[in-house]
This record gives structure tokens, sequence and C-alpha cells, in this order.
């Protein structure tokens, strides 16, 4: 089985030959990773650099894939901002996280009157999916990130706070963001599959960790009917889609199942039982994640992360339907040694033969 | 109508998050005579705290805590001469912001919402703060609590970055500490020779009482 069979067994709930193992890896843990295995680093500024060192590291590690980050990406204002092509404004986070939103362009119905969000898409936006295609070749599951119709809402409102308010107080509003981000989705979708994608992943925070941000009521009024046109959309191209979120997910998991998303991601450890979800959904869904990216990989010993690789590939892998992946991402506080421990024990113990 | 009818349905206005109606009914307990001081603990605190009740056991969810707040800190706005009139102090300031790092605000948002509906003098400094922010804060402000939020495990070593500080700033016997954010916990807190720990927003205004509470005692 090469990795893409492997991933797309997985994904319908089946059992491939060996667990898959992917991530989403992002850039300075790329450079991190790279100087720790001796790999050559791209130029600062070079054209696709991030593909290019995620494509090495693929091989270099045997990873069955790796996510490609959202394809719509960012422009410079200055030394310290960055706007979105929606006209979002972001403040930039010297730590390398994600730029911290500052304000939004959409602040009422009128705004969203006229607003022709699928025209900022080019054709460019996934020449970036056709360059990894070259790179790894067919035989590897090209993985998209998508954001989801909720977090690009709240990015359009200047804030996730401003949209949950919106929420009791301007309910056809939050459709009206919901309307134009799932058609944006939508075209996104159809772009991936243009461009070789194989999976999709529509990734947007709706949980905490004691419990979900909203209720099941507004999960079913504002997001479910925009999820299911999503879902759809990709499956008729063949796509399989997993849903990412992190936090305690479990009053909507039920929900997830009945839209057809194929796998839920990252089955956060702190809140989520991993074997309570093998038990309670892992016929149904594929699992993707688990793997503790909060403290273990951070602060952990190699042989920590080894058991812990160990212990979580014996509960959710058998029968298939569980990819091997870390809580949320790899991420620049994850120490290079346990991620590179972690991706060693899924290959120690995620062999079905044995 | 009588008092107790009046602060009824202010507490349930603030619970059904209903701005409009809770500043009306608060003005008119005002030009009724009634205390200020009644109108904000009878009536706004006590609508907050049932709904800190349904937050705290999952019955109610973010949209509803942060309308609520909204409604709680309009009507807290009219009130605010009356206290002054009436020699009310604010029950203590706090000085808070998300630590150096760190950019989630929400949690820490909602904080600032119920500590300000609940009668505390509030300087939001907002996300990815230096401990010699947090310090200059709490001196410039005569804090008498810093409350810091992280959501990362990797950004709770800043609270110990700011607590010694204040050690080093001769401020640390002036101020206690509140800390909370998703990976704190009790222990993680004592570790880190905070003062208090609070696990979600309801539980910090609690927990920001007992502190005063203590302060004053000492």
């Amino acid at each position: 089985m090469n990795s893409k069979e492997r991933v797309i067994t997985a994904l319908r709930g089946e059992q491939p030959d060996r667990v898959p193992i992917v991530d989403l890896v992002d850039l300075p843990s790329l450079v991190n990773l790279a100087t720790t295995l001796r790999l050559p680093i791209p130029e600062p500024g070079e054209r696709f650099a991030e593909q290019e060192l995620a494509c090495r590291l693929v091989l270099k590690l045997g990873l069955d894939g790796i996510l490609m980050p959202d394809p719509l990406g960012f422009r410079e204002i200055d030394e310290h901002r960055v706007r979105d092509r929606f006209g979002s404004v972001y403040n930039t986070s010297p730590h390398g996280d994600e730029p911290l939103l500052l304000e939004g362009p959409i602040g009422s119905l009128a705004d969203i009157e006229g607003f022709d969000i699928t025209s900022a898409l080019s054709p460019e936006d996934f020449d970036a999916a056709r360059l990894t295609r070259d790179l790894l070749g067919p035989s590897y599951p090209l993985m998209m990130w998508l954001n989801s119709p909720f977090k690009l809402s709240w990015r359009l409102c200047g804030g996730m706070q401003d949209l949950l308010v919106d929420y009791v107080k301007r309910p056809e509003l939050v459709h009206a963001l919901a309307r134009a981000t799932t058609d944006l989705v939508v075209a996104l979708v159809e772009g991936a599959a243009g461009a070789g994608m194989d999976v999709i992943m529509l990734a947007g925070d709706i949980a905490g960790e004691q419990a979900p941000l909203f209720s099941l009521r507004h999960f079913r009024e504002y997001l479910r009917p925009y999820y299911e046109e999503i879902v759809a959309a990709a499956h008729a191209h063949g796509l399989p889609v997993i849903y990412h979120s992190d936090g305690n997910m479990w009053p909507f998991m039920e929900d997830l199942i009945e839209i057809g998303f194929d796998g839920n991601n990252p089955i956060q450890p702190q809140c989520m039982d991993i074997a309570e979800a093998k038990e309670k959904l892992g016929d149904r869904i594929c699992l993707v994640g688990n793997i503790d990216c909060r403290d273990l990989l951070c602060f952990g010993t190699e042989e920590e992360v080894d058991q812990a690789v160990k212990e979580t590939i014996a509960i959710a892998a058998p029968r298939g339907g569980y990819i091997l992946c870390s809580s949320n991402s790899i991420h620049p506080d994850v120490r290079p040694q346990n991620y590179i421990a972690m991706v060693r024990a899924g290959q120690k113990y995620g062999d079905y033969s044995s | 109508m009588s008092v107790d009818n009046k602060l009824t349905d202010i507490a349930s206005g603030v619970e059904a998050g209903d701005d409009e109606s809770v500043v009306r009914l608060v003005q008119e307990a005002l030009a009724e005579g009634m205390s200020a001081a009644t109108i904000l603990n009878e009536g706004l605190v006590a609508g907050m705290s049932s709904l800190g009740e349904l937050f705290g056991a999952g019955e109610v969810f973010l949209p509803e805590v942060l309308v609520a707040a909204e409604a709680l800190n309009a009507a807290v706005a009219l009130l605010e001469p009356h206290l002054l009139a009436d020699g009310v102090a604010a029950k203590g300031r706090v000085v808070i912001g998300t630590v150096a790092g760190d950019v989630h605000s929400i949690g820490k948002n909602l904080v600032v919402l119920l500590l300000r509906g609940n009668g505390f003098e509030v300087h939001d400094l907002g996300v990815d703060i230096s401990a010699a922010e947090f310090v200059a804060a709490v001196r410039d402000n005569g804090a008498d609590i810093l409350a810091m939020s992280a959501l990362l495990s990797t950004t709770t070593p800043e609270f110990s970055t700011v607590i010694g500080g204040l050690d080093s700033a001769g401020l640390r016997e002036c101020v206690k500490v509140l800390v909370g954010g998703a990976p704190v916990t009790p222990v993680l807190a004592e570790k880190l020779g905070a003062d208090g720990y609070a696990e979600d927003c309801v539980a910090a205004v609690a927990e920001a009482a007992r502190l005063i509470g203590a302060k004053e005692e000492k």
C-alpha cells in the first residue's frame, strides 16, 4: 500500500497495512526539524520554500503526508501588520503563531450585501499544491487545510466574541456571513479538487476544553446546514473531509457523523478520551490525532512519547479507522526530537501485520 | 411594582441578556429611589450569578453569557455615578491581561466583563503583556489583584516571570495574584506562587472577592 492508499483506507474506516502518520507542521517547526535532521533549508523568502521543506520532511521521516496550510494566506501591510484578501487586518505574532485579528470589514448586513467574496480567489492560490504534487508524486495524499465558515465569519466581523454575541442578537447577520463564507469554501474545495488534492481538513475551533463554545441548537442553526453543503461538494469530487476542532466536541459528534464528515481531528486528549471515542465513534468516523502537543511533545521525554504512541495505537488502531497525528499541530514549542520519536513510534507500533 | 419584583425583573433581564429592558428597569428603580448598591447586588449581580450557575452546569454557553455580561455592563455604567455619590467604593482594583506570547483574549474578556459587572474597578491591559508591563500597571494603578490568563502550556512559565518581577519591584506583598486559563490547574497555580486560581470566568469573580477579603483581613 502506498501512503495515499493508506490514508484513504483509514478515512473510509477500514484497516490499511499500517497506521498512517500525517500532521500539520508550521514553518518555524519545519525549520527546527530540518535543522535537527540536517536537511537542506531553502533561503528565507524563496517562493514555495515551505512546501519544499515539508516534502523533504515527508520523505526523510517516512510520513504518509503533511497538511498543506490554508491557501489564502496573508499580505504584509507593514512590519507589524498583515491583511487577508477580504479586508481583515491582523497583528503579526513575534512568536510565529497565527496573526492576531484586529478588525474585520463586516459590521452589519448592509456591509455584506454585494460583498463578492469568491472574486478574491485566483487560480494561483493552488500553485503551492501543484508544486507539492510534483515533488511528492502520485503515491502521497495531498491534504489541504481550509478554514471553516465559522472561523472565516468571525474574521470578517472582527472577532469571535462579536460573532458569538451576534448568535443571540443578530441571527440574520450570522446567516449572511455563513452564506458568503460557505460559498467561498465550496469554491476552494472545487479549486482543491482541480489542483489534485486528495483530502480536505475543514478547520475552525468550536469548543473549549470544558464545553463547546455554543449550544447544539446554535450549531444546528448556524453551522450544520453549511457544513452539509461543503461536505457534499467535496464528496462530489471524491474528496474525504476531516473536521478539525480542538476541545470537548462530544456534544457535536453525532451531528458531525450525520453531516458526513469522514474523519475527526484532533480528539484532544485533555478533554476527549480516546478509548471512549473508539468505542462510541470508531466504526462511524475515522479518528485523527490524540498525541498531546500541549504538554507531552513540548515537555515530555522521547521515552514518554514512545509510550504514549504505543498506548494510543493499541486503543485506537484496531480494525482501522485511525490516523496518527498530534493533538493540534507541530508548533514551535514542540521539541523536534519528540516529534521524530512520535513518528518512529508510529512506524514501530503501527504495523497491522505484526 | 414592588421592590422585590423590580429586582427580580432586573435579574431576569440580565439572565436573558435583554440590555434594553435591564437599562429601562434600572432607570425606573433609580427614579423610584432604590439605592444603587441594592440594584447592583440584588438585581444585576443576582441575575449574573444565576446565569453563571447554568454556565457551570453546561446548560448555557458563551453567547448567552456574553450578551448577559453586556446587559450587566450597560446597567453598571448607569449606576456608577450613583455608587460614587453614595460613597460605595469599588470592591477592589484589578489589573488584568493575557501573558507574553499568548494572544488568546475571549476568556480574559469575559472575566473583565464579569468583574466590572460585579463592582470591581478593572484595568484591562489586553493580550501578549510582558512582565514589565504587568508590574508597571500594578504599581501605577495601586492594584489589589493582578489577574493573568494563559491558554498555552508553553506560556504558563510567564506567570513565574511576572511574579518574580513583582518581587523585584517590592510589590509582591501589596497585590494578590490570580491565574487562570485552560492549562492552569490549582496545583500549578500553587507551584507558581499565585494566591488564587479560577477554573472559569464565573469562578474568577468569586475568587477575586475571596482574595480581596483575604487582603483586607491581613
